[in-house]
């Protein structure tokens, strides 16, 4: 099965209410699933923005995101947004065998590294400016990000 | 005061007294006796013939502050060096200096480091007195996104040096490798601290491989690295190398600063190693081929995938595509 017609897939099941879909060709087995982004309930609890995943093909080489995640809710004023100060590759712990700075759920404090954007050769190691605890971290370890990209959510203590 | 005495007994043609050298730097002869003592112990070699002088004899193989200073060609890079005999990394202390306020050009230098390192965790090996480990910190006005040229203005900086100071030719590896004959003999690692739209400070660590023979480098890189000792088949004083690279990083970062990343893109595109030649890109856990065509504007590499596309590359490892490995380095650098 080519990428096109794993594209074409998706972009029938993006426009269908149609939740699953399962395809098998030539040995190949596609399932595509969509995630339906639920309202966020008005309960003031971090954990409550699920983010509205985007259709995924599963079996698909991960090469190339079929489509852009769209981010959680990333305007609620009651949490600190820190941002990519430029494009590079994102490492959530020092080396590939250590353990993460962070993960969702800690409290850190002012100062505390929470991750590294690499590019070129430069770490660039992002410290916390604020004490509070990780509600959320929207991107995953290595992934590219791109200059102004949200990384965490926090919410002050 | 080291340095001082240090001249006035290099520049005479025989024996100083110790009169003579009270006079030259203006302290009493207890003092010039109690300095000569300590020279002595950080091993000049200094001889003294009653009622005749000091003469040095020699000078120690070691980085010290006053020596690489007695050599710079610099406004702002070196003014203050911090020597450590042996450290954890000197980027490590660079940035605790940093963070404690140390002014821009600050020198971290050691004759080895037990912790030196390489990029993602990995370990560099810094034995004692074999290499220059340096770290700089500059705190340069731009914006954080732009900082990552960093790394290639510090390596055109070594590359600079090492050509100048052995008289072999070194490329450049994008971003950050020095090769000579194809192979590592000099690594840069920089690190940032940045706010949004601001750098506090980034310091830029190098490490060279210079007096390490064959055997003193590490087993697993022996295929891909070497040193300059090995390249040029001498001895290299390492003071007059480092002093080198910090007076062209000084030149290179500054046209940089004043002029922007195109002041020094020409001189970078002329020593980038592979250019023309079929790489491997590993970037965030993919890997794919192509062919390394030119340096982008903001210092990207572009290499052209097997579709035609340009692709510029920010965040990877780049390595000629197995096969193609150090023998064509080796030939092309040799002819």
């Amino acid at each position: 099965m080519k990428i096109d017609e794993i594209k074409e897939l998706i972009e029938i099941v993006n426009k269908t209410d149609i939740a699953e879909l399962a395809v098998e060709s030539e040995g190949v087995r596609i399932s595509i699933k969509k995630a339906i982004f639920l309202q966020a309930p008005p309960v003031p609890q971090a954990a409550a923005h699920p983010a509205p995943q985007p259709v995924r093909a599963e079996p698909v080489e991960p090469a190339e995101p079929v489509a852009a995640p769209t981010q959680p809710d990333l305007d609620d004023d009651r949490y600190v947004k820190v941002t990519a100060p430029m494009v590079g590759t994102f490492y959530r712990a020092p080396a590939p065998d250590a353990e993460p700075y962070v993960s969702e759920g800690d409290v850190v404090e002012v100062g505390q590294p929470l991750c590294i954007i690499e590019a070129m050769k430069l770490m660039n190691e992002i410290e916390s400016e604020v004490r509070g605890r990780i509600v959320k971290i929207l991107v995953e370890n290595e992934e590219p990000v791109e200059y102004g990209e949200p990384l965490f959510l926090i919410e002050p203590l | 005061m080291k340095r001082l005495i240090l001249q006035a007994l290099s520049s005479a043609e025989g024996p100083v007294s110790g009169e003579a050298l009270s006079r030259a730097v203006g302290k009493s002869r207890t003092a010039i006796w109690q300095w000569i003592k300590e020279l002595r112990e950080d091993g000049y070699v200094i001889d003294a013939a009653p009622n005749r002088g000091y003469r040095l004899l020699s000078r120690p193989d070691r980085l010290y502050p006053w020596e690489i200073q007695s050599r710079l060609k610099t406004r702002v890079i070196g003014r203050e060096i911090e020597y450590r005999p042996v450290v954890d990394s000197t980027n490590d202390l660079a940035k605790t200096m940093a963070k404690d306020g140390a002014a821009e050009g600050l020198v971290v230098v050691a004759e080895e480091q037990r912790k030196g390192k390489g990029r993602r965790g990995r370990s560099w090996a810094s034995p004692f007195g074999l290499g220059v480990w340096v770290s700089v910190l500059l705190r340069p006005a731009i914006a954080p996104y732009d900082a990552p040229q960093a790394a290639l203005v510090a390596a055109l900086a070594a590359a600079r040096a090492v050509e100048g100071e052995v008289g072999v030719e070194a490329q450049i590896k994008w971003p950050n490798d020095i090769l000579v004959g194809g192979l590592k003999t000099a690594g840069i690692l920089v690190e940032m601290d940045a706010e949004l739209e601001e750098v506090r400070s980034l310091v830029i660590g190098v490490g060279i491989n210079v007096n390490l023979s064959r055997q003193e480098l590490p087993e697993d890189a022996r295929s891909r690295a070497t040193s300059l000792m090995e390249a040029a088949g001498r001895k290299i004083d390492r003071v007059e190398l480092l002093a080198a690279f910090l007076t062209r990083l000084e030149e290179s970062y500054f046209t940089w600063i004043e002029k922007g990343f195109a002041a020094i893109l020409p001189a970078l595109r002329e020593k980038a190693a592979y250019l023309g030649e079929r790489v491997e890109v590993i970037e965030a856990g993919r890997r794919w081929q192509g062919i390394a065509r030119d340096l982008g504007d903001d210092g990207a590499l572009l290499v052209e995938d097997d579709s035609g596309q340009l692709v510029a590359v920010y965040a990877a490892e780049v390595s000629l595509r197995p096969g193609q490995g150090a023998r064509s380095g080796q030939g092309r650098a040799g002819a």
